[in-house]
């Protein structure tokens, strides 16, 4: 029976994909829960495509691109959310308290508690290039600019990165 | 700088979904699964209950198979261009091989439709176009004699070829024409040329071919033409009957090259026709009061003085071409040529 093709098809890019999926949420939002809610999210709406029918060419750039603008939607919903709660909440950092957190952290944390420092397109075109493995090309489409704004953007992330550990470092 | 991405590399190979974490997931989206089944009109095909399967499992599998014509092997840009590619290539082979195809053959049409209408679609000024269709004119040409040596041509084939010949050597005629009325001297002197020259060349050479031996006699088939020579030609007057005999049933002798002679002779034909024309604008545009044209009596063609020297360049005569020594006509050597005779 058909259904049952494309439940195959979706299962299987499940158990291909998810970790991948989740991880990307989870160094883009750093929130445990809301990374597993959106990584959900975007097995969701890849069902509600494939349901329709519609055949997929590449179902890694699929599934990156849902997960993306799902999470550019968090950002927007966030941005509505006061300032104040956003620090205290645990793995949010703003502003020069950053730093002594990013100490006290183990470099796991470090890590996740940097990239939150960053910007969020940097922090996007890192991520996608650096823990993801995508090439800047696929990155490009996915996110709808040219290869050289992705290329700029990760070599800003990276300087910025490197300035923010060392300044961590000397304190 | 890299050590920042390793260090990023490093926590993120220590994320992932637990086992738990992962499991439940899947739970919760298998239940999504079920309750938003497949839209049974995604596929235009209306599923029952019971999914019949033949009929059902072939619909899906016939989208399933990709098919070399499925719209995303055209979303990937090296799978398209290498379909235009292999576009575009294989459609100037054909335009290649039908450059060589004559009247009957499969690519003809090709030929005509295709490469021409490209060739006649750069052709922009009114002096390309008149040299298109004088190009043209010889491409017929072409065709003709090409038939003409090949003998399992049918004669439907040959007639074809020849009437397409005729009927382009009147288009140039109709561009000539139209410089006329436009009062363009130049571009129809230089059509006209171009079309005299080239009937020229393809009558010699196509009489060289086939009847090396029979030059004297093809000196002169030309029976109506010789009025239409400027250039004084005492000798072809006196002797076109004997001659005509002669060719005549050495044609019939060459049973296997008759159709050579008739090319030859529907060439000739154009040709004069040709040369009348050239000649009629020299005299238009020379603005030479006295007739050059008819001259079945040599003795009178060129008693007229001031000829401009572009009466007659390379009007030497083919038939003189071979062997003989060119006339340039002046004044002089007709009067010459006159007592000569």
């Amino acid at each position: 029976m058909k259904t049952n093709a494309v439940e195959q098809e979706f299962i299987k890019a499940y158990d291909q994909f998810s970790d991948a999926i989740f991880r990307h949420c989870v160094f883009r939002v750093s929130d445990r829960e809301k990374a597993k809610d959106i990584a959900q999210g975007t097995f969701v709406r890849l069902w509600d495509y494939m349901s329709q029918g519609k055949e997929i060419d590449n179902m890694r750039a699929f599934l990156y691109r849902i997960t993306n603008n799902l999470i550019i939607d968090e950002y927007r919903k966030k941005k509505d959310i006061s300032l104040d709660r956003m620090r205290d909440d645990e793995g949010f950092d703003i502003g020069t308290e950053s730093m002594r957190d990013i100490e006290t952290k183990d470099e796991h944390g470090r890590a996740r508690a940097l990239l939150e420092c960053l910007p969020d397109k940097y922090r996007e075109a890192l991520v996608m290039r650096h823990i993801d493995g995508l090439s800047v090309k696929d990155i490009a489409h996915l996110t709808h600019e040219s290869e050289n704004v992705i290329s700029v953007r990760i070599h800003r992330a990276i300087e910025k990165l490197q300035r923010l550990r060392d300044g961590a470092n000397l304190k | 700088m890299e050590n920042i991405i390793k260090q990023l590399k490093k926590a993120a190979k220590e994320t992932k979904l637990s086992t738990v974490e992962k499991a439940a997931m899947k739970t919760q989206l298998l239940h999504y699964v079920k309750t938003h089944p497949v839209r049974s009109d995604a596929w235009g095909i209306p599923t029952t209950s019971n999914g019949t399967g033949p009929v059902n499992a072939s619909a899906f599998s016939a989208r399933a198979v990709l098919s070399p014509f499925s719209i995303n092997n055209f979303r990937n840009k090296k799978t398209l261009s290498a379909f235009v590619i292999g576009g575009l290539l294989l459609g100037s082979t054909v335009s290649f091989a039908a450059e060589n195809t004559v009247p009957g053959d499969i690519l003809y049409p090709i030929k005509i439709h295709v490469n021409e209408s490209v060739l006649s679609a750069i052709a922009v000024t009114p002096q390309a176009k008149a040299d298109w269709s004088v190009t043209q004119t010889e491409r017929r040409l072409q065709e003709v004699e090409k038939l003409a040596s090949t003998p399992s041509a049918t004669p439907e084939v040959r007639a074809a070829a020849e009437a397409n010949f005729n009927a382009s050597a009147d288009q140039v005629q109709q561009h000539i024409s139209n410089f006329e009325k436009n009062n363009d001297s130049s571009d129809a002197m230089a059509t006209a040329g171009r079309l005299t020259d080239m009937l020229r060349k393809h009558e010699g050479d196509f009489s060289k071919k086939g009847f090396a031996k029979e030059e004297t006699e093809h000196n002169s088939v030309s029976v109506t033409p010789t009025s239409a020579v400027p250039v004084a030609t005492p000798e072809v007057s006196a002797t076109p009957v004997s001659t005509v005999q002669q060719t005549q049933s050495d044609e019939g002798h060459r049973t296997g090259v008759t159709d050579g002679g008739s090319v030859l002779k529907s060439i000739h034909t154009v040709r004069g026709k040709a040369e009348q024309v050239q000649a009629d604008l020299r005299n238009k545009y020379q603005g030479e009061s006295t007739s050059t044209v008819s001259n079945v009596d040599s003795g009178v063609a060129h008693t007229n003085q001031g000829i401009s020297p572009e009466v007659v360049p390379g009007h030497s005569l083919d038939r003189h071409d071979r062997g003989q020594e060119e006339i340039r006509t002046t004044t002089g050597a007709a009067q010459n040529r006159v007592k000569n005779d």
